[in-house]
This record gives C-alpha cells, structure tokens and sequence, in this order.
C-alpha cells in the first residue's frame, strides 16, 4: 500500500476523504500499529493548528468536532492553547468555550437550539477567541506593527458590563470584529468609537460577514483611536429605520 | 483456528475466548489493549464522542464470536467488520443527537468562567514541566511543535538530520514527549483523565 502523505491523513481526520480512499486507511488502521502512531501524530499538528487559528471555517468546524468532543480532548486543547502561547503562535486572550446568547442577542429558534448554535458557530469560526472580548495578537502582514483582534458579542452591550482590555504596547493596528443580529445579506453597518463625547473613529457601508450563524462587521482601526480609557463602541444598521448596539469598553496598555 | 476447537471451553466467558484468540498473536493482555486502542481510534474518526463505548461494545461482539466458535481467521480484519457495523448501528439511532448534547459549548456557565483562569494557569504548569524536563527535550518540543505549515516541515527535516534519526523516530520521540508534557500538565493542574 501507498503510504498516505501528512496531507492525506489530515483529510481524513477532517471527513473530507471520500469513503473509498478512507476504507483502505481504516483497514490499516487496524492492522498496524505503527500507523496508529501516525494518525495520532497528524491528529496532534491538526490540534496545534486548531488552537493557533490557523484552520479555514470549513476545516475549524471539523477539528471542533472531533478535538473537542471528550474531557480528555478539551484537556488536550488547553495544553495545545499554552503550548501555542508559549511559541508565540496563539491570541493572548482565549477561551475553550463560548456563551451563550443573552437576552439582547435575537437569533432564529429555541433558546438552546440558539444558544448551541450561535456558541458553534463561534467556535468554529474564531477557533478560540474569547467569550466577550477577545485580544488576538500577531505580526501584521502588510506593514512592521503589530495587529490585534478585539471581539465584541452582542451579549456584551451596553447596561450590562464594561469589558477590560488590556492592548499590548507594540499595537499598531485594532481588527474590531462585533456580532450583529441576522439580517439581510446586504444590509450594511456604520462603525463608530467615541471617548468623552468625541469621535475618535467611524467607518460607513460595512458589509457583514458570515461564518454559519455567527455574522459580524470587521473594521481595522489604528492603535491610537483605542489610547487607555473608556470608550463607547457604537454599531448601527444603516437604512431607513436605524438600529444600534453600543458596547462600552476601557482599555489600558499593557 | 477458531475459539471453538479442543482450548476453547464451554463454560469460560466470552472475555476469555477472546483473550485466548489474542493469545496466539502475542501476549494476550498486550493485544487486547493494542486492539482496543485500535477501535478507539476507529470510532474516533467518526462518532469521537463516544469512542471509548463503541470500541468496548465491539469487542465484546467479538468476544461472543469467538466465543460461539466462529472462525476468524483475523482478527483486526473482523473487529473492523464489526467495528463498521456498529458504527452503522449507532449513526441509524443518532448518535449524532448524543454527541451534540455532550458537545462542549454546551457546559454550564459557570464551567466557562473558570476557563481564562485555567488557561493562564495552564500555561504556567507547561512552562514549569518543560524545564523540568530538561533542557534538550524543551528545545525538541518547542523546535518540533512551535512551526507551522511548510516551516514545520523543514524544522522537522532539520531536527531529524541534525540527530541522525529518521523522520520517524524523531515524530515518536515527539510525541512521547508530548505525551510526557501533558501527563505532567494535567498532574500539576489537577485534572484528572475521566473514568
């Protein structure tokens, strides 16, 4: 028999072999132990790309499932999440699961059905962001700075807490990402950060993006418009009716 | 040779024809442990939430098997064809439905709180297990396991060569160590493997 490439197995890990290639493999499987051993080695890479971020959606939401089904794997996943801290590879701020839908959160279905959904889908598109606030840390790719990435869920509005973050110093740019309700595809958002009463940064006509039910607005904004203080986050649905969410968040340098 | 011929005694339990039918592809204990871990793995690609069950339930059809005289002239080969059966089984019955309900986005609130926490703690555990481990395996584990995509590849490449080991011998080594590093982690955090 062939030997499968690293490749080959990660596929099959993912269920994206179809299932005449996968049988042969399954056979081996059982016969040879030393092939368990490599599974088990592709099995783990796979696991350190889950906790770094480093999967598509489609390929984040196949690992979910099968790195996070057990006590065992979420144990393993949390190792995984320090080892990638400590490589330099993982976001600053991470959680292993997400929460739920709160009351100002309006998805379709029953609240446990949106609830799994909605914290699903999370997971599956931003891997491990945090719960509320997530603080995603990495080397730009268009210029020298450092890029972080803010998360804001629509349970985190405003008149319920006012979330802490703590924004390395090398920071140059901000990637805002915040939930916003299901809604027509084309509808688009304007983005604005205020401090004191005094805009500090606006972006109009944004479209939303999608990853399964979780749908979002992303803006980059520049480091200095997110300086320490307290600053009001202010998302609102453009069109004839207007709507916003507001989400306060204080933000100090690390 | 089936359980069923002159060692093969009425009155044992299936475990034991099972164990004796081991017995002939090596220690009985080491193979069954071997074969199990096999169909944990098996189960794993599929319905990975209840793998552990799965693999117990097949063997035990292959323990009665055996014991029932049935001739299996292999028997990773057939513990795959019961292994598949039973996966059929427990997909037709939705399995599917139970994996979501134990899915982890599931747990309690309370659970997800501890969750930062723990994170930041675990990342000083690992910090303290590899230097405990030395210096040699801390260099091995963060050069082998801190690369990414092609990067990983040619790392590993480089570490192989510059020990005069196989890629293979160096992805063993790996994940022995790994394996060490977890079990250290999880002692120091307190977390106990489930039952």
């Amino acid at each position: 028999m062939i030997e499968p490439s690293d490749a080959t197995l990660r596929r099959w890990l993912l269920q994206q072999l179809p299932p005449e290639d996968a049988a042969p493999l399954e056979q081996r499987l059982l016969e040879d132990a030393d092939f368990g051993e490599r599974l088990h080695a592709a099995e783990t890479d796979l696991l350190d790309d889950f906790a770094r971020g480093h999967l598509n959606e489609t390929e984040r939401a196949a690992a979910a499932y099968l790195l996070t089904a057990t006590p065992r794997d979420r144990i393993r996943l949390r190792i995984a999440i320090a080892l990638a801290r400590l490589t330099g590879h993982a976001p600053a701020a991470l959680r292993l699961r997400h929460a739920s839908a709160s009351a100002t959160h309006r998805h379709a279905g029953s609240p446990l059905r949106r609830r799994r959904a909605a914290a699903a889908s999370l997971f599956a598109a931003c891997a491990l962001v945090a719960l509320v606030v997530g603080l995603n840390l990495r080397q730009s790719g268009t210029h020298a700075g450092k890029e972080a990435t803010i998360t804001l869920l629509a349970n985190q509005q405003r008149g319920m807490t006012t979330a802490a973050i703590t924004i390395p110093r090398a920071t140059t740019t901000i990637r805002m990402q915040v939930e916003v309700d299901a809604g027509d595809a084309q509808q688009r958002y304007t983005l604005d950060i205020e401090q004191g009463g005094r805009s500090l940064f606006a972006a109009h006509a944004i479209a939303v993006r999608e990853s399964g039910s979780y749908r979002f607005v992303e803006v980059a904004v520049p480091a200095t418009a997110l300086r320490a203080g307290e600053h009001r986050v202010r998302v609102v649905a453009e069109g004839a009716v207007p709507s916003e969410s507001t989400w306060l968040i204080r933000t100090h340098e690390e | 040779m089936t359980a069923g011929d002159g060692e093969a005694n009425a009155a044992d339990a299936p475990f034991d024809a099972l164990l004796r039918r081991l017995r002939i592809d090596g220690t009985e204990g080491v193979a069954y442990e071997a074969l199990r871990a096999r169909l944990i793995r098996f189960f794993r690609m599929h319905v990975p939430a209840e793998a552990d069950e799965l693999a117990d339930v097949a063997l035990d059809r292959l323990a009665r098997k055996i014991h029932q005289g049935t001739e299996v002239a292999s028997v990773p080969l057939y513990a795959l064809g019961i292994a598949r059966m039973v996966l059929h089984e427990t997909r037709a019955r939705g399995a599917r439905r139970r994996a979501a309900e134990v899915d982890p986005t599931m747990l309690a609130d309370t659970e997800e709180s501890r969750d930062g926490a723990e994170t930041e703690a675990a990342l000083s555990a690992l910090s303290g297990c590899l230097d405990a481990a030395g210096s040699e395996a801390r260099a091995l584990m963060l050069a082998y396991y801190g690369a990414d995509g092609a990067a990983r590849i040619a790392m590993r490449q480089n570490l192989a060569g510059e020990r005069g080991i196989s890629l293979n011998a160096l992805r063993n080594r790996a994940l022995r160590l790994r394996e060490s590093l977890e079990g250290c982690v999880r002692r120091r955090m307190g977390w106990t493997d489930p039952p």
